[in-house]
């Protein structure tokens, strides 16, 4: 069911005089939380930017489509989820030499840029994350950094709790591993 | 893996958050528009092509219409008139706009021909 809060937005949303304060109040709502779960997956933060834009442009576009069963969150999470997906896919055609492949890229960035703040640890454990497969990577980020019960993890990939479960004790043991080596 | 290692280390520019919706809606509006103006394109050659069958020129051939249709399609994608300017070839240019605006504020702004993933992943 969608919270209290999130049936406000809609009915702003609905009416053409409102529609714009609507979609400003969504946003302001929740693009901190989506933007943190697109910068987890795609790292780079003008990426995370282009992918962020695209999911709240395709959000505004099919709100119409909303059916209200589920939180307006999980339903924007979904969508930033494929969008996520998508980006890499698209940027893994783009690399045709293997030693520049952007998951290096990705690598490299949390080492160079500015908009990275952690310490040597916290950045081993992102380069671990990131040797992960991507829908790995994401079940893992969901649960780890962001808490999400498996439920909602469910209702976002559409797999069962199960199989998330497996999942995410197969990336822990392999991100474990990972630092014991290093 | 401890809890001190789940600190956000993700930093943003300052004040991207506060700019954040306002660069949104303008993306938004900006490909409302871009539809919108292909919608005026071809309402302006659909009544200019009516106009021609119907008016002045009601003895001609429908081959000789759909040259017409043709090229004016040509003069658009040439850029040599925009579609504003055909519009105002219109004989009742304020309908076309009229009607034309009542759809693109509809809900399905952007109509549904494009899906909304590119591939569904999950």
């Amino acid at each position: 069911m969608a919270p209290n809060n999130d049936l406000q937005i809609l009915s702003l949303i609905r009416s053409p005089d409102t529609r714009d304060r609507g979609f400003r109040m969504l946003m302001e709502q929740y693009q901190e939380r989506v933007y943190g779960a697109i910068r987890k997956m795609v790292i780079i933060h003008e990426d995370a930017d282009d992918v962020l834009q695209n999911t709240f442009v395709k959000a505004f576009k099919h709100i119409h489509k909303f059916n209200q069963q589920s939180a307006l969150f999980t339903w924007l999470y979904r969508i930033a989820v494929n969008e996520s997906l998508n980006f890499l896919e698209k940027k893994k055609k783009r690399f045709f030499l293997p030693l520049e492949d952007h998951q290096q890229v990705m690598a490299q960035y949390l080492d160079t840029s500015p908009w990275i703040d952690g310490d040597v640890i916290q950045r081993r454990l992102q380069k671990a994350i990131l040797k992960l497969p991507e829908k790995q990577r994401l079940i893992f980020n969901m649960r780890y950094f962001e808490d999400l019960p498996y439920e909602q993890i469910s209702e976002i990939t559409e797999t069962s709790v199960g199989a998330l479960k497996a999942s995410y004790h197969h990336a822990v043991k392999k991100i474990e591993e990972d630092l014991k080596l290093e | 893996m401890n809890q001190s290692q789940k600190h956000n280390i993700f930093k943003v520019p300052e004040g991207y958050f506060d700019e954040l919706p306002t660069k949104v809606l303008k993306k938004r509006k900006n490909k409302t528009r871009q539809v919108w103006l292909a919608r005026v394109a071809a309402a302006a050659v659909l009544i200019i092509g009516l106009t021609f069958f119907v008016g002045d020129f009601g003895g001609q051939s429908p081959d000789y219409y759909g040259q017409i249709e043709e090229d004016m399609e040509l003069w658009i994608s040439a850029g040599y008139w925009n579609e504003e300017e055909m519009l105002l070839l219109a004989d009742y240019p304020n309908e076309i706009l009229d009607f034309i605006i009542y759809e693109a504020w509809a809900y399905d702004e952007w109509g549904d021909d494009e899906m909304m993933f590119d591939a569904e992943i999950w």
